[in-house]
């Protein structure tokens, strides 16, 4: 019997130590006692009855315990919070996650709930402190409630009050703008008209102006001329049309309807509303970037008005232009005939200067007996802008040419070539334009002195305006 | 009648200072050689090995019970999931170690009070004496040493047989894995639930050997005082435990406050 006995005992002993063994282990691996572990911080205000030992859950698995919590030295400070985790879930636990403390079930103990960090964020190093969110309480909840709710029946007068206000001002916005808007639309139609007259006299062929367009490069920038300011006058009638649309709008008081309908949405946004107001009516806010975007749109409508008005002005001046306001017998240069020329009805009414260059001053003659420009004859021309350069601008120059040589079409060749050199070598030299130099072949003219000799050379003639 | 009760207490204290020199005359004696090893595993065998099929059957049945009046209160707060950490808790802590005493102080109390005053009441002890064998030695020291350490085994068995019956009772109404049951039943345990409640057993029996022991060792008056000293055996060793519970568990909530409260 003693085997048996012993034996019994034995199994008795170890069985028994086993039990104990295996409760220690289950406790212990419970704890996560028996594996790698970091340790982490999280401050709270509130702890809501979180122990020593409490659990701590990553992502809903149990991760480890909270093994310390530090008291706060003063008021303003938190409840330090120390958990122990395991280091297999370190991968999870980043510097964004955040710490709450939680309860299992409705009566559950309490724990400490761990969020899984962004993948962006780093691991959080041991013995760091990680954010936390204060544990929520139901109470709190209802009493938040509460405050937003009487804050919101507060704030219900302030936005009926900042509604009236808001439309008060659109009001007199509206009315402060009309005048303006009137003003623009009849300066528009005024401008439209003129512009639809010149442009109807100008398709129609009236005057000279219309029979310049027959010049390839005159016609070319007049009808560029033409297309812009066609461009200009179609802006204007849009803006007149918008203008008009735009007044008709305010007139039937449509915008004011859409802010009653802003209204009643901005009823329902309390709130938010109020903010928005606030927002809409502060110095910079959309209330002020509304009404200086209309007070800029009528400032830029009123300049293009009034750039509008100086181009008619300088179209009135142009060289080409000014005739058809002024005088409609303002004569193209190409189309003057040399006797209509003597008889003074290029330019009428305009002051003429005049330098007669002879032919011996000018030309040197080649070989073959054709006459070129000589340097002495250049230096002379020269000499000559010089003493017109004050009544170049927007005047005309015509050069005529003489020569009282050979037959008459022999002279009108002779004294059309001898121009044209001339007009050639002013317009390379001072950059004229084109346009605003011409030639005048005037052939055989007698010279003053009675000799029964003609005149040999050209004569600079410049076309000018009376000084203002 | 003030000295009557004086004189009770008087003599109650006597009796609890001899109980108490006799318990540590036994401790300072089990310290010394010659260790009576055989009669030491004799003792284990009676009273640990012996005692294990009751305690096995008792942890399973209060096990059971248990999870059932778990159940019933916990239900109605939809808690259901709780019970085997209740159980296991509530096992570990106080249950397992407070009915595995009382039943080991009547079991084996009465035996070794009956046991001892009958070898008192026929002289045997004295035989032993004049053997020139230390009795107290041989029939004292070695009880009060196995008592001490079948105490805790025995209320490592109560508290595993009872979470195993309270899985019975919770698999007869819910299809629980016994893993899931079992790591629930840890869940919420620590250390301090776990190991001051088993080694106060050490302490209960220490109680129970030194108690019955005493009483037995001191029997007079032939039959009837093995009785009287197996009866006492009982009664004594199961109210000093229940006393000595209170200022243990009162002990343990003092060492480790924050993890009991």
């Amino acid at each position: 019997m003693p085997s048996s006995r012993n034996f019994a005992v034995g199994l008795f002993l170890i069985v028994g130590i086993l039990l104990f063994a295996v409760g220690l282990f289950m406790i212990g691996d419970r704890r996560k006692l028996f594996s790698q572990d970091f340790e982490l911080y999280a401050e709270f205000k509130e702890l809501s009855g979180l122990q020593n030992g409490a659990d701590v859950k990553v992502g809903g698995m149990a991760a480890g315990e909270v093994i310390d919590i530090e008291v706060p030295p003063q008021p303003q400070s938190k409840f330090r919070v120390k958990m122990r985790i395991i280091e297999k879930l370190h991968p999870v636990v980043r510097t964004d996650s955040i710490a709450t403390i939680q309860t299992e079930g409705v009566l559950g103990n309490k724990f400490l709930k761990i969020d899984q960090g962004a993948p962006q964020a780093q691991a959080a190093p041991p013995g760091s402190t990680i954010p936390s969110r204060e544990p929520f309480d139901f109470a709190d909840l209802l009493q938040q409630i509460r405050d937003t709710v009487e804050e919101v029946q507060g704030k219900m007068g302030d936005v009926f009050a900042s509604i009236s206000t808001t439309s008060g001002n659109a009001n007199a916005l509206i009315e402060s703008v009309r005048g303006d808007v009137e003003n623009i639309i009849s300066t528009s139609r005024k401008v439209t008209d003129d512009v639809q007259e010149i442009t109807d006299g100008i398709r129609a062929g009236r005057g000279t102006v219309g029979r310049l367009l027959n010049d390839e490069k005159v016609a070319d920038s007049a009808s560029k001329a033409f297309s812009d300011f066609e461009k200009a006058a179609g802006n204007t009638r849009e803006i007149s049309q918008q203008f008009t649309h735009i007044l008709s709008e305010f007139q039937e008081r449509k915008i004011l309807q859409e802010i009653e309908q802003i209204t009643k949405n901005v009823r329902q946004l309390t709130g938010q509303a109020k903010d928005a107001i606030t927002d809409f009516q502060a110095k910079g806010g959309k209330g002020e970037s509304l009404t200086g975007n209309l007070s800029r749109t009528i400032t830029s409508a009123g300049e293009a008005m009034s750039s509008l008005a100086e181009n008619m002005e300088a179209l009135k001046r142009s060289f080409f232009f000014r005739g058809f306001f002024k005088n409609r017998g303002f004569y193209d240069i190409n189309n003057v005939t040399v006797a209509e020329y003597r008889e003074g009805k290029f330019a009428a009414g305009k002051l003429r200067q005049q330098a007669w260059i002879y032919e011996t001053e000018l030309f040197a003659h080649g070989s073959d007996g054709s006459e070129e420009l000589s340097a002495a004859g250049k230096s002379r021309l020269d000499a000559v802008m010089a003493e017109f350069q004050r009544y170049l601008r927007n005047s005309a120059i015509i050069v005529e040419g003489y020569s009282g040589k050979g037959l008459t079409s022999e002279q009108f060749l002779l004294s059309t070539d001898r121009a044209l050199k001339v007009r050639e070598y002013l317009v390379e030299k001072f950059r004229l334009d084109p346009n605003y130099v011409g030639t005048m072949p005037m052939g055989a003219v007698a010279s003053k002195d009675n000799s029964g000799t003609y005149w040999e050379g050209v004569a600079v003639v410049v076309f000018y305006d009376k000084p203002d | 009648m003030i000295e009557r009760i004086g004189a009770l207490v008087v003599a109650a204290l006597a009796w609890a200072g001899e109980v108490g020199l006799f318990g540590l005359r036994a401790l300072r004696e089990a310290l010394r050689p010659p260790f009576e090893a055989k009669e030491l595993l004799r003792q284990l065998y009676d009273i640990g090995s012996r005692s294990a099929p009751l305690i096995a059957v008792a942890g399973f049945s209060v096990g059971i019970v248990m999870s059932m009046h778990s159940r019933s209160s916990l239900e109605r707060f939809g808690a259901e999931a709780l019970i085997p950490s209740v159980l296991a808790l509530s096992l570990a802590r106080e249950i397992a170690p407070l009915v595995a005493g009382l039943l080991v102080s009547g079991r084996v109390g009465a035996g070794i009070g009956a046991e001892l005053g009958g070898m008192r009441v026929t002289e045997q002890i004295d035989a032993l004496e004049s053997l020139a064998v230390d009795s107290f030695k041989y029939l004292v020291v070695t009880r009060v040493l196995a008592c001490m350490i079948a105490q805790p085994i025995l209320t490592t068995f109560m508290s595993f047989t009872g979470i195993v019956g309270g899985f019975v009772a919770e698999t007869v109404i819910s299809d629980l894995s016994f893993r899931l049951y079992f790591d629930r039943a840890f869940s919420s345990m620590q250390f301090v639930d776990y190991v001051p409640a088993s080694l106060k057993t050490v302490v209960f029996g220490f109680i129970i050997g030194t108690v019955s022991s005493y009483l037995g060792y001191n029997a007079a008056g032939g039959a009837e005082g093995v009785g009287k000293a197996s009866t006492k055996s009982v009664v004594y060793s199961s109210i000093l435990l229940i006393l000595a519970n209170v200022v243990l568990v009162k002990m343990i909530i003092f060492f480790f406050p924050e993890e009991i409260g």
